[in-house]
């Protein structure tokens, strides 16, 4: 919410200033890039515990940070930190980070260079590389000869190319750390540059500012700037937007104008124009969510170059610039934070305020932009299989595996095969007619190949020719496993590119609608040697009965889609429901997915447009960005679990449609509801009660079972639901014994029961109290932990198909809740003791009387 | 210049997937496998040497999707099936004893309940086939 910045009388304490931050830095790198300093602060640098940059002018902290050159190279296990020094303050040193050997990071050799933006044109000067390990040398070639290069690049490197690029060149750019040389980057052919060129725009400027943004522009131009009519200069931009300096600071009134040129022989653009807003116009910055002991806010939106003043309760605690401002001391839930930007003399006149929550993810890093290897390509054929029905299939499919150069049936990786076995995920289309469905995961093959997994994709298609419910499902997990055959004889038999390549126990499934139910198949009766399944991704599935029914011994993430217009049950409920945590198991049921768009090759909406549903790329970045944290976890043995728990959320993904459940093993369960116990009992064996006029029993959370609440519940469990009279209403599950709490967090798994006619209006909740062994109870409300999720209304749809039944669902999520965010404030002298907690409350405190379903109370270690 | 006010392309044509055709035909016949025919049930494979079978004959394709079609008869649901050829398809009667002569059979979609329409076909347990 933006306020007024005055009415908070904040006082700013110019000694509090925040201390920057560094990129990682690499053995062999002589520069550091520190960013989060304010502009035209000076920096220093210090390695191993020595000073050896000192008043380093760092200019601009935006877009790039401060490129500052070291006086020798890093070397492994060196320290680094830095500090910035502004209007007389010097910040605290920030954290320190260690050079490391890239080579233990990326033993295959640096990542791969990654042209970015792309396509490259025709008489372009300047090009963008991304995906670089700071300190690297990076380099381009057009028609290979080398046309430009840098030294010491950044992360993100402009490379200024000459002479200009040819019509028609194949350009790539090649990079090494130490030596040691990455693969070249993916390969542009320099396009006809785009005639007009467009006229350049301006994001707004201000009075006060020294920089300014030009957007529109166009890859590899050439920009000219004028001021007030005056030219300033010209410069070569890598495209899309670009930030430029210039002194003396703007006035009001000013005027700004820009245009661009490719070819020198084809006209400019247009000149785009700005004028220079007043302070008045200055607003305040946008602050993404801040969660509980966040030691940093990250900002959504803010003018480049400002100086970000942050303010917690009242007290300054932080002062530097976009989009990260450290912070001089952890936030709490609840404290009130007050964010405004200043440039130069211009103070703005609102501040951003928040509060901070118990939890809010942070927005992290991409899981599925890991990009180390070209990717090859190529189709298997294994013959023909007599499956269990006694039709007979051909075994065929498509591999994408990390290669030494992009193209069909290149050399696998050499460096990568010098390493060792390379792990395989298998992929299992549905049912949905026509050839080509195998092909219509390409993209998320080809995301798992450049992070060194072999990804192939069974052809099922004849097989939906055939009928078929539950027989076809297993025909489907027959057709799996003899492809998997197929593969181990490429591997044993010295194929050219497989021989030898690939580690069996390092294997992973996923399937989709058919395929999703044959995935949870494959494992029960796959009998070939060698082979260990790691995990299964099941993917809207259906459930005809093929399998036992109970996932277990491998890890399991299910995905279902709230708008399936063709599984309309979400069957793959039943399968999380009833699966092993082995050690771990996932649901993420995504609210406005179909069950089509996950696949490109399934091109039509199975709603018909007849419910609300996302974009196809949106759901295509669901799969991606939440199945390449789950095959790195599973195959590579990436840290990248945070995705799945939900305490790190993945960058261009619609989270708020996500809601995630996430079950791990050995862990102290409270409540399952499992045990048949009665509600009056939970699984620990001691006592639970009720109070104020709270109403609650268990209930089978599926369909059509005798006892069960509604029919909104479409798993395979026991979960209890709860309906309160009035704000007091409470129940209380006891502890077997009084418990530590301090490093655990209590989780839930929790929702809004769907009433069976409508969703009323407007998000519900409860608060979850913890009961120490004085009877002091800490609440936390559950909107502080990321909210009880809602039923997607989809009952006027639903009523006007053939089965003319309401398919709204009562779907759970798990909530956590950390111990630190409890806390006593209603009774300050009895202090609540997270060491001694002899029960956890839920109090459905809302009065809107309305039911709410919760599931496995558990305390988890963190 | 001028300036092109053309709508939206049309989305991919989406068929009905819930369009279940018209039973035209149907028989019921009881027939021995000289090698068994293998279905699963209960998650497990199951040797049949002896099905009921329905052959059904329908006015239109029945939609190629997730699920499966099934005949209900009476509320018994039937859904292992073959896809013969064209509009023609065999459904595999598992498990015989729960079926009722003179039930009414529909043609609905396995697992999801609906709308079925009333047919003129009824179910009439075919008599076991002589030993030769």
């Amino acid at each position: 919410m933006e306020v007024s910045r005055e009415r908070l009388r904040l006082k700013d304490d110019p000694q509090t200033i925040s201390p920057p931050m560094l990129d990682a830095p690499y053995q062999c790198a002589k520069i550091v890039v520190v960013r989060g300093f304010i502009a035209n602060a000076t920096l220093d640098v210090e390695v191993a515990g020595a000073v050896v940059v000192s008043g380093f002018p760092g200019g601009f902290p935006s877009p790039n940070g401060a490129v500052v050159p070291l006086p020798s190279a890093l070397v492994a296990g060196q320290t680094v930190r830095a500090r910035q020094h502004f209007g007389g303050a010097t910040s605290n040193w920030s954290a320190t980070l260690t050079a490391a050997d890239h080579t233990q990071e990326y033993p295959a050799g640096p990542p791969r260079p990654e042209i970015n933006p792309a396509p490259v044109y025709e008489c372009g000067a300047r090009t963008g590389v991304a995906n670089l390990l700071v300190g690297s040398e990076v380099w381009i070639t057009a028609d290979a000869v080398q046309v430009g290069s840098v030294a010491n690049a950044a992360a993100q490197q402009g490379v200024n190319v000459s002479p200009d690029y040819g019509l028609g060149q194949n350009v790539l750019a090649w990079a090494k750390m130490c030596n040691d040389p990455s693969p070249s980057s993916a390969l542009q052919v320099s396009q006809p540059p785009p005639v007009p060129l467009p006229t350049p725009g301006f994001l707004p400027v201000y009075e006060g500012g020294q920089q300014a943004t030009i957007t529109d522009v166009v890859n590899g131009a050439r920009l000219t700037l004028s001021r007030n009519g005056i030219v300033q200069f010209t410069f070569a931009s890598w495209g899309y937007r670009h930030t430029v300096g210039l002194n003396p600071p703007y006035t009001q009134g000013e005027t700004l104008s820009c245009t661009q040129r490719l070819c020198p022989g084809d006209p400019p653009s247009g000149s785009g124009t700005t004028t220079v807003l007043p302070c008045s116009a200055l607003p305040a910055p946008g602050v993404a969510p801040i969660q509980d002991a966040d030691t940093s806010i990250a900002l959504t939106s803010f003018v480049s170059d400002a100086q970000i003043k942050v303010f917690v309760n009242g007290v300054k605690r932080g002062d530097g610039s976009g989009p990260v401002v450290q912070l001089t001391k952890a936030v709490a839930s609840g404290d009130t934070v007050d964010v405004y930007q200043v440039l130069g003399t211009c103070v703005g006149q609102t501040a951003q305020e928040l509060t901070v929550q118990c939890v809010a993810p942070p927005v992290t890093y991409d899981p599925s932009a890991l990009d180390l290897f070209p990717v090859g390509f190529t189709d298997y054929d294994g013959g023909t299989l007599t499956v269990t029905s006694g039709h007979t299939h051909r075994i065929d499919g498509t591999i994408y595996y990390p290669a030494e150069a992009d193209g069909t049936r290149t050399a696998f990786n050499q460096r990568l095969a010098q390493l060792g076995r390379v792990p395989i995920a298998v992929l299992v289309h549905g049912r949905h007619g026509g050839t080509t469905s195998h092909l219509g995961y390409d993209y998320f093959q080809q995301q798992l190949a450049r992070m060194g997994i072999i990804a192939i994709s069974v052809d099922c298609n004849e097989s939906d020719t055939w009928g078929g419910w539950t027989d076809n499902i297993r025909d489907r997990a027959d057709i799996v496993i003899a492809s998997i055959k197929h593969m181990q004889s490429l591997d044993s038999g010295g194929d050219a590119i497989f021989g030898g390549r690939i580690d069996f126990t390092r294997l992973a499934l996923m399937g989709h609608s058919r395929g999703g139910e044959a995935v949870v198949v494959v494992p029960e009766i796959i009998s070939l040697p060698g082979v260990t399944i790691r995990g299964v991704i099941s993917l809207s599935p259906v459930n005809a009965g093929a399998s036992s029914g109970h996932p277990k011994g491998y890890v399991l993430m299910v995905i279902l889609s709230a708008s399936d217009g063709d599984v309309v049950d979400n069957s793959g409920a039943m399968f999380y429901d009833a699966g092993d945590p082995a050690p771990f198991k996932s649901q993420l049921y995504v609210h406005h997915a179909n069950h089509n768009y996950f696949n490109r090759q399934w091109l039509n909406d199975d709603t018909n447009g007849g419910l609300s549903i996302m974009a196809r790329t949106d759901h295509e970045r669901i799969l991606s960005t939440y199945g390449c944290a789950f095959f790195r976890e599973r195959l590579l043995g990436h840290n990248t679990l945070a995705f799945l728990e939900g305490t790190m959320q993945p960058p261009g993904v619609l989270t708020g449609n996500v809601h995630l459940s996430y079950k791990k093993k050995n862990q102290v369960t409270v409540d399952d509801h499992e045990d048949g116990n009665g509600i009056a009992v939970n699984s620990m064996g001691a006592p639970t009660s009720t109070s104020g006029g709270l109403t609650a029993n268990e209930h089978p959370f599926a369909q059509g079972l005798p006892g069960r609440f509604n029919d909104s519940f479409f798993g395979n469990t026991v979960g209890m639901v709860a309906l309160a009279e009035d704000k007091l209403g409470t129940f209380r599950s006891k502890f077997d014994k009084d418990r530590d709490l301090r490093k655990l967090e209590v989780w839930i798994r929790a929702a809004e029961v769907y009433n069976g006619s409508s969703v009323p209006p407007g998000a519900t909740g409860f608060l979850l109290g913890l009961e120490d062994i004085n009877g002091v109870v800490a609440w936390v409300n559950s909107d502080g932990v990321g909210g009880l999720p809602r039923p997607l209304d989809r009952r006027a749809w639903d009523l006007t198909q053939w089965y003319a039944t309401d398919k709204t669902k009562t779907m759970l999520k798990t909530l956590r809740f950390p111990i630190a965010c409890f806390r006593s404030t209603r009774v300050p002298r009895k202090q609540f003791n997270a060491a001694k907690v002899r029960a956890v409350l839920l109090r459905l405190s809302r009065a809107d009387k309305r039911a709410l379903a919760f599931d496995d109370l558990q305390l988890v270690k963190r | 210049m001028s300036t092109d006010s053309g709508g939206r392309l049309p989305e991919p044509s989406s068929p009905d997937l819930w369009n279940l055709p018209k039973i035209s035909k149907l028989q019921i016949e009881r027939v021995r496998y000289s090698k068994p025919r293998k279905h699963i049930v209960g998650g497990r494979v199951v040797e049949f040497y002896e099905d009921v079978e329905i052959l059904v004959q329908t006015n239109t394709e029945i939609p190629i999707r997730a699920l499966s079609p099934a005949l209900y008869i009476g509320e018994v649901e039937v859904a292992e099936n073959e896809h013969v050829s064209k509009a023609h398809y065999k459904f595999f009667v598992l498990d015989e004893e729960k079926l009722k002569d003179g039930s009414m059979i529909t043609l609905g979609w396995a697992g999801v309940p609906g709308k079925r329409a009333k047919t003129k076909f009824k179910y009439k347990s075919p008599r076991a086939k002589k030993k030769r």
